[in-house]
């Protein structure tokens, strides 16, 4: 387990906690999803994100790592699991303060920040359908398959978005909840009109 | 009639030849007369017919050679033989394969066999009078003492002068293989031939082919040299018609010089800048890959050191098993429920043993040092970063300067060129003025003089050799003109009986430069056939077959005649005509003479034919479709079987 996804874990449990109380295992795999693409918005390569992601046949992204990290903050005690959901404990919360003092960390505030607080202007299932409406996900869903996430041509299509609403919204920005929000409303309606076409 | 004593062949061995996949060890016994080996396409009927020339000779024929001389021709296919095999034979039976060849000659028998991917020469060769008496056993010697001996031993015995000899009698006469080669349209080996076939000295045959080849190359260097003189003539008539009209005034030469001047200047200015931007692109790029590297070796630390930070500050107390069993006072595992279950939990950690496996526990401390060496790896992987966007930015600028600097040089070469091609007299001129301009006539003449002398020394040597192989051509002239009474009726039995009208084959002596010396030209229904393609396939190939097989009948002895080897002669014929090869090949074998063949097994003729009038007696059909896996499609054996049948009973009406 890589040490980035243990710290993702927390991080994206302690926002979550703020917005919709216990968050869900595939919550957690969605917004961690999310905040690896929003690095694309400062184009850097996926690669460095430090862990990758699939879908599975009912489109949730889903990051093996990430389960991983899930599984061993359980066991610390950092994360309480209650009916599905995950809350932070108090120990968790120590945990978190911790690692956010380190810079290898910090580097990564922004993009999971970015992530988790696309719900305060849109509803969760906005955010879910935004992201499922990106065509590897919605060709795993249509042909119940297993797939890899982040193919050369799904890639291409989203730095071309992600360009094109930088260049709206002005050049780099330092806090991505405006752009992440642009995309994801931007999404939910192509995919919207993709699934009536169906 | 020329007496040679040809191999007559016993016995074919061919051992690990991984083709066969079903049976890679073949025995086969060669019986008198025909021996056919029966396939379907793609079974390696060719590969057994090819394998058995190279048993004899060393040498499988390359079908896109020429043939310029014997020699040549022996020299130039040694090394064929090895690519043939490739493929045919698996890597791990490549030491292994080997052809295996029993055959007599002149009461003589000859056991030999050859590796398949062997240079050197035979592996075996035992000699003996078929009784007990060994002549040769090349047991104890290398192989190229085996390979010279067989081959003095075989050569006395056949009545020619070298191996060469029976190596281009073996695969260019007596063999008509899938290649298709004809032999009566080639010139020079059908001259070869005629020689080896219809001469009686051999050594003649040897000297007449150098002569030709000496005289052709002679005439080669001839030309080389007469070009290379005129080449000379003609810098030499711009040297003396500018010592006689100066083309350019002072003024014009000047201005030119100047901007040609600034214009080469331009180029090596650009060039000197591209070479420095490439060793800074080089620079930078290792400078990347080394930071990249640098980045990925304390990324791998700091997961090492994140690892033990968890360790060191694991706290088994908030584990939720055992929280959890803590709490409700049941086992969370095992469901056991009874006040023990906490009592003893509570007691393990006491002690520090893990409540589960009993192991020594590491008591969770602070993990002050971990985290230390984390910030301090951090700050390790912020510096590094840093440096390597700089290394990436750096790189890009200079990959940017690198291809200005390129288009430039590419530029400035261009308008170069462009004024170099617009002022070439100019230039011409230039050269020629910059040196001694007497000195360079004076050098110039002597070397077209030196070359036109040995021009001239070249024709006279072609010339020379020409008239002594015409003088050889006039006396095989002779020979054939003494043997064209017996060997022409030969050929146009063989022949009609194939082709079914009326033909002759005619010597022609030709004294021309082009083609010197004595040929055959086929007339068919009172037309002379110069070019094969004046006739169809079908009958240029079994024309071609007739001479080759009227060439072994004259050749041999009556005791060791020859064997005539053709690789599934069937194809565009119609089934009359089919028939008529069986009987033109059924003629053949009658006074003796084997034939070896190939085909597929089908509705054709041929054999049918062939085993009317051979019989049993004289004819083998021998199936080969067991010695490799078939094709789903060929897996339809009823078919093949039926067809064999078929044959089969053709031998029962003879």
């Amino acid at each position: 387990m890589v040490a980035s996804a243990f710290f993702d874990v927390i991080a994206i449990s302690t926002k979550l906690n703020t917005f919709i109380g216990g968050c869900s295992s595939p919550e957690i795999h969605l917004f961690a999803y999310l905040a690896c693409l929003l690095t694309l918005f400062d184009r850097e390569p996926i690669s460095n994100w430090g862990y990758g992601f699939i879908v599975t046949e009912n489109g949730n992204p889903f990051g093996l790592e990430i389960e991983k990290g899930v599984n061993l903050n359980v066991s610390r005690g950092n994360l309480e699991e209650v009916d599905g959901l995950y809350t932070l404990t108090k120990r968790g919360k120590g945990e978190y303060s911790l690692l956010s003092s380190l810079g290898n960390f910090v580097r990564r505030e922004k993009y999971l920040e970015g992530s988790c607080s696309s719900l305060a202007p849109l509803p969760l299932g906005y955010v879910r359908q935004g992201i499922k409406s990106d065509e590897a996900i919605r060709s795993a869903i249509k042909l119940e398959q297993t797939n890899l996430l982040f193919t050369e041509a799904s890639l291409s299509i989203m730095y071309t978005e992600f360009a094109e609403i930088l260049d709206v919204i002005g050049s780099k920005t330092s806090n991505l909840i405006i752009p992440s929000s642009i995309w994801l409303s931007h999404r939910t309606k192509r995919g919207q009109k993709l699934d009536n076409n169906d | 009639m020329t007496n040679l004593s040809f191999p007559s062949l016993t016995r074919v061995k061919l051992s690990r030849f991984s083709l066969y996949n079903q049976q890679p060890e073949i025995d086969v016994e060669i019986n008198e007369g025909v021996f056919c080996l029966a396939g379907a396409n793609g079974l390696g009927k060719s590969t057994f017919l090819m394998s058995i020339n190279f048993g004899l000779t060393g040498l499988v024929r390359d079908p896109e050679r020429q043939f310029a001389s014997v020699e040549e021709f022996y020299k130039e296919t040694a090394a064929y033989g090895r690519e043939f095999f490739t493929g045919r034979i698996t890597e791990s039976d490549r030491s292994l394969a080997e052809v295996g060849i029993d055959f007599g000659i002149k009461g003589t028998i000859y056991k030999i066999t050859r590796g398949v991917f062997d240079k050197e020469g035979l592996r075996e060769c035992l000699v003996s009078d078929g009784e007990k008496t060994i002549i040769y056993d090349g047991r104890n010697e290398s192989a190229v003492e085996r390979q010279s001996n067989f081959e003095q031993l075989l050569i006395k015995q056949i009545g020619l002068d070298t191996f060469q000899q029976f190596a281009f009698l073996q695969l260019a006469v007596f063999t008509f293989d899938e290649s298709r080669h004809l032999l009566l349209w080639d010139q020079n080996a059908l001259n070869q031939a005629l020689y080896l076939c219809i001469g009686t000295d051999y050594k003649k045959a040897a000297k007449a082919e150098r002569f030709r080849r000496d005289s052709e190359r002679a005439a080669s260097l001839a030309r080389n040299y007469s070009w290379r003189a005129s080449q000379l003539r003609s810098d030499l008539r711009v040297l003396l018609k500018a010592l006689e009209n100066p083309l350019f005034s002072p003024e014009e030469i000047e201005n030119f010089e100047t901007i040609h001047k600034d214009a080469t200047e331009q180029v090596d200015v650009s060039q000197k800048v591209v070479d420095v931007k490439k060793a800074e692109a080089n620079d930078s790029l290792l400078r990347w890959a080394e930071l990249s590297s640098q980045m990925a070796t304390i990324n791998a630390n700091y997961e090492l050191e994140f690892s033990k930070f968890l360790k060191e500050s694991a706290d088994i107390h908030l584990h939720p098993i055992i929280r959890g069993t803590l709490e409700e006072g049941n086992c969370l595992i095992c469901g056991s429920e009874n006040e023990n279950v906490p009592l003893n939990i509570r007691h393990n950690l006491e002690e520090e043993n893990c409540p589960l496996c009993g192991s020594k526990l590491i008591p969770a401390r602070p993990p002050d040092k971990a985290l230390a060496r984390l910030q301090d790896l951090d700050k390790q992987l912020d510096k590094t970063r840093n440096d390597l966007e700089e290394a990436f930015k750096r790189k890009s600028r200079i990959s940017i300067e690198l291809s200005e600097a390129e288009k430039n040089f590419k530029s400035s070469l261009g308008s170069l060129q462009e004024l170099e091609k617009a002022n070439e007299d100019l230039l011409k001129y230039l050269r020629i003025h910059s040196g001694d301009l007497g000195n360079a006539i004076a050098v110039k003449r002597e070397a077209m003089e030196e070359l036109e002398h040995k021009r001239d020394e070249k024709y006279k040597e072609r010339d020379d050799k020409r008239e002594a192989h015409l003088k050889l051509q006039k006396e095989l002239n002779n020979e054939y003109e003494k043997a064209k009474a017996d060997f022409v009726p030969i050929f146009k039995n063989l022949a009609i009986s194939f082709i079914g009208i009326d033909l002759d084959i005619r010597g022609e002596f030709s004294t021309t430069q082009t083609t010197q010396g004595l040929s055959l030209s086929l007339e068919v229904q009172g037309t002379i056939r110069r070019n094969h393609q004046q006739l169809s396939e079908s009958q240029r190939f079994f024309l071609d077959i007739a001479l080759r097989m009227a060439l072994a009948t004259y050749a041999s002895t009556s005791h060791d005649r020859a064997t005539f080897f053709v690789d599934t002669p069937e194809g565009s014929l119609d089934i009359a005509y089919e028939s008529r090869v069986g009987h033109m090949f059924a003629q053949f074998t009658e006074p003796g003479h084997n034939l070896l063949m190939t085909a597929n097994i089908n509705s054709s003729q041929i054999l049918k034919r062939l085993a009317r009038e051979c019989g049993r007696e004289r004819m083998t059909l021998h199936d080969m479709t067991v010695w490799t896996e078939l094709t789903d499609v060929q897996k339809e054996e009823d078919l093949f079987r039926d067809v064999i049948a078929e044959i089969e009973n053709e031998f029962d009406e003879a």
